[in-house]
């Protein structure tokens, strides 16, 4: 047999199986949107082919901070909306836990945070958290935040519950869509937040010019391919950003090296922001 | 009539090897600014243009954002940090990253050296 045929063959199984794998990942990743929908009956704010999560994961999301709390003792749990297409409207979100039988309306904070309630029979009916946007219109994260630290700053420990949590929660999103769906399909068996170079995507309260994590007389930039999800570094990254969710806050994400335990948790992050607060507030 | 499979394993781990070559050189590490510190010394917030500071220190890698903020990064050339097998920097390289505002003048610049 020449090699041909045999190269042939076996680019045709290669592309199978990366193709097989795709499908599972991208399966993993709209569980929510292939559970079974909601009776018309239960709610009339339910929008069709809306953004979407599991309760039961996001339930499970709240669990592991329960059980890694340590990582940032003085901090609570919320979830956090954000905007993922231009031109989504943040305001009056009316967000539902939605199942066969159930509807729990959900109070989202001006700052697109909130908390979930436990439920049992949500959970058993796998209901969706549901808010009334069209699916891809809007991104979820993690939000813990420890009180009281100076202005501009976060806490290594809340970043790395985040991740954490997020993960659990299955809220992690990649800036290279096909890596990401097998990053995240085998998250589990590589403890994907303990990584040193995790690419779980954090978003800034604003645009970010700097990022410099301190502990003590320890100060270190990030480099600038850490800002941006990667831009300065992949020159094909915008013809990716539709696949991520990143997609309008490209300006506001970086990386952190969340499993250098060289870093304590109570390593501060500092942020430098493109313009200041009063200039981003007048806008 | 087909080469000998020999043969085309042997174009493969060339191509391979080719490739491995191209990625590695694709960012040579010998060309860049000569200081990132003297380069930001040389810069005048609020004043200096987009051309200007091309026409001082070269083509910059550029990231553009929607808000019409600009982000220009310069690196050293990394002669003093030396290089590896594939001409890779053997250590990171100072970056001098310049921020843009939307009328295109120079609104923030710093400098990452190695040890920051």
């Amino acid at each position: 047999m020449s090699a041909a045929p045999t190269l042939k063959m076996l680019s045709w199984v290669t592309a199978a199986a990366i193709a097989w794998l795709w499908g599972v990942a991208h399966a993993q990743l709209q569980d929510g949107a292939v559970k079974k929908l909601p009776p018309v009956t239960v709610t009339a704010t339910a929008t069709r082919g809306a953004v979407e999560k599991s309760y039961r994961k996001m339930i499970a999301g709240m669990d592991l901070f329960e059980r890694m709390h340590s990582l940032a003792p003085a901090a609570s749990l919320r979830y956090k909306l954000l905007p993922r297409q231009p031109g989504t409207e943040m305001d009056r979100i009316e967000l539902e836990v939605l199942g066969d039988t159930v509807a729990i309306p959900v109070r989202v904070a001006a700052d697109h945070t909130f908390t979930l309630e436990r439920d049992s029979k949500a959970a058993a009916e796998n209901a969706a958290v549901t808010p009334n946007r069209r699916a891809q219109s809007m991104t979820w994260r993690v939000d813990i935040r420890t009180p009281g630290l100076p202005p501009n700053t976060r806490r290594l420990g809340d970043m790395r519950l985040e991740c954490l949590v997020g993960n659990e929660a299955g809220l992690i999103s990649n800036p290279k869509p096909f890596i990401g769906h097998l990053a995240r399909a085998f998250s589990s068996f590589v403890d994907y937040c303990n990584q040193e170079e995790p690419e779980y995507l954090f978003f800034a309260d604003r645009p970010l010019f700097s990022v410099v994590m301190v502990n003590g007389t320890r100060r270190v930039t990030l480099p600038v391919d850490r800002l941006y999800a990667g831009a300065s570094a992949d020159p094909g990254l915008k013809s990716a950003l539709p696949y991520c969710d990143c997609e309008v806050l490209v300006d506001r994400t970086y990386y952190l090296p969340l499993g250098d335990k060289s870093w304590p948790d109570d390593t501060l992050i500092e942020f430098e922001y493109m313009e200041d607060a009063n200039v981003a507030a007048a806008r | 009539m087909s080469p000998p499979q020999g043969n085309r394993l042997g174009q493969a781990w060339l191509a391979i090897a080719f490739c491995v070559c191209i990625a590695a050189c694709a960012t040579p590490a010998t060309t860049g600014i000569p200081s990132a510190r003297d380069a930001q010394a040389a810069m005048a917030i609020g004043k200096s243009t987009k051309a200007d500071v091309e026409a001082a220190l070269g083509k910059a890698i550029v990231v553009s954002f929607d808000s019409g903020y600009e982000v220009w990064i310069y690196r050293e050339k990394s002669a003093a940090a030396g290089l590896g097998l594939f001409g890779q920097p053997t250590q990171e390289r100072p970056e001098l990253v310049l921020l843009f505002e939307p009328a295109g003048t120079l609104k923030k610049t710093r400098v990452r050296g190695p040890a920051s």
